[in-house]
């Protein structure tokens, strides 16, 4: 009986020891069972908990709230410098004119997306939360002189096809990487990335890193233009957490102000402004002008060795 | 559109699978039943749909009253046109329940999101039989040709004859008439320039107008239909507004893929294309700051708005001075080509060629 008994307590510990060690085999399995539903890939909500690579937020690093910019720069016409402008971005930017606003169609266009961050004012960042498992499945980004929602989808879902309408900010789609939110736009509509002329085409693909330092929100964009830009063209504005800013309503009227029927623009080599800006700051027009290699230090020694030729 | 049971059944009991395997929004599947490489149908706007793919845009109003299309491909891709059509008209023409998330009587949200509201249910030897087999679809009854251009009218032919006109039961057999295929509509020069190059009869339009704009005599699954003339691509061009949809499909008038064709020796202009453009953008109203609201199917290209036209006309205004300018000046051709005066647009629209010379020739005829 005793013996029974003894080989019953050895059996039970047995079967609960392999219980144990079973439920996180199991458990690992449910997991990565659960990154495949359909065609697009999910996770599990402990492993955005963890970090790492993944296609699906549960909000490691919360961006909702009102914040207002913290730094902001505006380029003058003419001033190309830095930019990786290619040959058509550069004859592009070249024969802007900046009556082109006052076309009925502009006149309440709004910033397209890599203008808006850096436009001056401030910006609402909200989150739709799945009702189920309560993850974050979107942010939504309402800037101030912009349309009421850019939705930043979180949910795997791809992106649509080449025949879908583009918009001023494009279809984005993000991941969490680390505490970092790595959001891709595509199709986002022709418009510019500054005001004095520099463009963006159709073609253009944005890259944001969101990062969250307290109160401060850094936005990283690299912008990928095959048609516009030579090389990717990198830049970062901060804006600083506000809790008693509200973004407020941004009315626009269309008016009357070209009667000519003309699309205002200046004919290639034609501009009498683009010289003006490097003749102010004393920059070489050369350097004004822009082109991927204005962005290195090389740069600097070029002109220097230029400038003692001259 | 044949009604051809085989094909019928086969595009239903897809249709029908796809939905109870759980992918059950319209507009989704409406773009993912592609059966030809390359096609895609992706819904526009209320009862408008893009069908991608098949040489020129074909916009599709397909309904209560049958199926209309604007324009229909090239002639090759004609099967592949039909198939994607049948799997359109069924989902859209024969809709089956529940198309839901959640289907119960404690569904979140109450009636309207998926709550159990009586009258179907899977349970239903009814509804199942509905679902296994549909009814019979509306006809296809026409055709409007943007333009004389393959591209748009390749497809008349073959895909006209799967399609009915109503003609009464004095005319043909049956009450309503059939059996004598869609009709097929275009402006009148279409039909003229057609006649004139001997283009294959079956290919022609039927009907015609010859006025700035035409009204269609009626309602056509529920809304008010205008052809409206322009003289751009060729001097018998079409844009087709959907009045209630709110969308315009302009044939050539507009291609975001590629830079205006413009037969200069069919009637086509760079003035008449920047006109065009303009009454595009005089009838398109945006949702909010030019974004969205009417939307524009192009003769090619991705599904527009009223920025994107923008864009577009401006960048054919731009070209249109630089090639001025240098006529102006006394440039040959040879020499305005040199002088690359699309560069900067040559990444979007692709080759210039055609399109300088077309805008050279154009502006040298004044």
């Amino acid at each position: 009986m005793q013996s029974v008994t003894r080989t019953s307590v050895v059996a039970a510990t047995c079967l609960l020891a392999a219980a144990f060690i079973a439920v996180p085999v199991f458990s690992q399995q449910a997991a990565q069972s659960g990154r495949r539903i359909g065609s697009t890939q999910r996770i599990a909500v402990g492993d955005a908990i963890k970090g790492g690579d993944m296609n699906i937020s549960t909000g490691s690093t919360d961006f909702a709230g009102e914040w207002v910019v913290y730094d902001e720069e505006e380029r003058e016409l003419g001033n190309f410098t830095g930019i990786p402008h290619s040959e058509a971005g550069r004859m592009r930017a070249e024969t802007h004119d900046a009556s082109e606003w006052s076309i009925p169609e502009f006149q309440c266009r709004p910033h397209p997306l890599l203008a808006q961050w850096r436009a001056s004012g401030a910006v609402r960042i909200r989150k739709d939360v799945d009702p189920v498992n309560r993850s974050v499945t979107a942010y939504r980004v309402t800037f101030i002189r912009g349309l009421d929602d850019r939705v930043i989808y979180l949910d795997g879902r791809p992106h649509p096809s080449e025949y879908a309408p583009h918009t001023w900010y494009g279809f984005s789609t993000g991941t969490f990487k680390g505490n970092t939110l790595i959001i891709t736009t595509t199709h986002l509509k022709e418009g510019y990335f500054d005001w004095n002329g520099n463009s963006v085409s159709d073609k253009a693909k944005v890259t944001e890193w969101w990062v969250r330092h307290g109160n401060f929100l850094t936005v990283t964009l690299m912008h990928e233009d095959p048609i516009y830009l030579s090389e990717p063209f990198m830049q970062s504005i901060s804006y600083l957490l506000d809790t008693h800013t509200e973004v407020e309503y941004f009315p626009c009227t269309v008016i009357t102000e070209i009667t000519s029927g003309r699309f205002p623009h200046h004919l290639p080599g034609k501009n009498p402004y683009l010289r003006e800006y490097a003749e102010d700051n004393g920059i070489p027009y050369e350097a004004a002008r822009g082109g991927a290699e204005t962005m290195y230090p090389d740069f600097r020694l070029k002109i220097r060795a230029a400038g003692r030729t001259e | 559109m044949r009604m051809k049971r085989d094909r019928l059944t086969r595009g239903g009991c897809a249709v029908a699978l796809t939905l109870i395997a759980g992918v059950c929004t319209l507009d989704r599947l409406a773009a993912r039943q592609a059966t030809a490489p390359g096609i895609q149908v992706l819904p526009v706007q209320g009862n408008v749909y893009l069908l991608a793919g098949a040489g020129g845009n074909i916009s599709i109003s397909t309904g209560y009253d049958g199926t209309l299309l604007v324009d229909a491909g090239r002639a090759e891709m004609s099967e592949a046109v039909l198939d994607n059509l049948e799997q359109l008209a069924t989902l859209v023409q024969m809709p089956f329940f529940p198309l839901a998330p959640c289907v119960g009587p404690r569904c979140p949200g109450g009636a309207g999101t998926g709550a159990y509201t009586g009258g179907g249910s899977w349970t239903s030897q009814a509804v199942n039989g509905t679902v296994h087999s549909p009814g019979s679809l509306k006809p296809l009854r026409y055709i409007i040709n943007t333009s004389d251009d393959s591209e748009h009218t390749g497809g008349n032919a073959s895909i006209r004859a799967t399609g009915m006109t109503f003609t009464g039961g004095n005319v043909a057999r049956g009450a309503g008439g059939e059996g004598v295929g869609a009709e097929v509509w275009a402006h009148e020069a279409v039909l003229s320039r057609m006649v004139g190059e001997k283009v294959d009869i079956e290919r022609h339009p039927q009907m015609t107008y010859d006025t700035p704009k035409y009204k269609w005599n009626g309602f056509f699954n529920g809304e008010g239909i205008e052809l409206i003339h322009a003289a751009a691509s060729t001097d018998g061009d079409t844009m087709v507004y959907f009045r209630y949809s709110d969308v315009i499909s302009t044939g050539d008038i507009l291609a975001l893929d590629r830079y205006p064709a413009i037969h200069v020796d069919r009637g086509g202009s760079i003035q008449g294309t920047v006109d065009a453009l303009n009454r595009v953008l005089d009838m398109a109203v945006a949702q909010n700051k030019s974004q969205g609201g009417t939307y524009i199917v192009p003769g090619h290209g991705r599904i527009a708005d009223i920025g994107d036209v923008a864009n577009y006309r401006n960048m054919v205004i731009r070209v249109r001075d630089r090639i001025q300018e240098s006529i102006k000046n006394g440039q040959s051709l040879p020499q305005v080509k040199a002088a690359r005066p699309t560069l900067d647009f040559d990444g979007m629209y692709g080759s210039p060629d055609a399109f300088i010379e077309a805008v050279y020739r154009s502006l040298s005829v004044r």
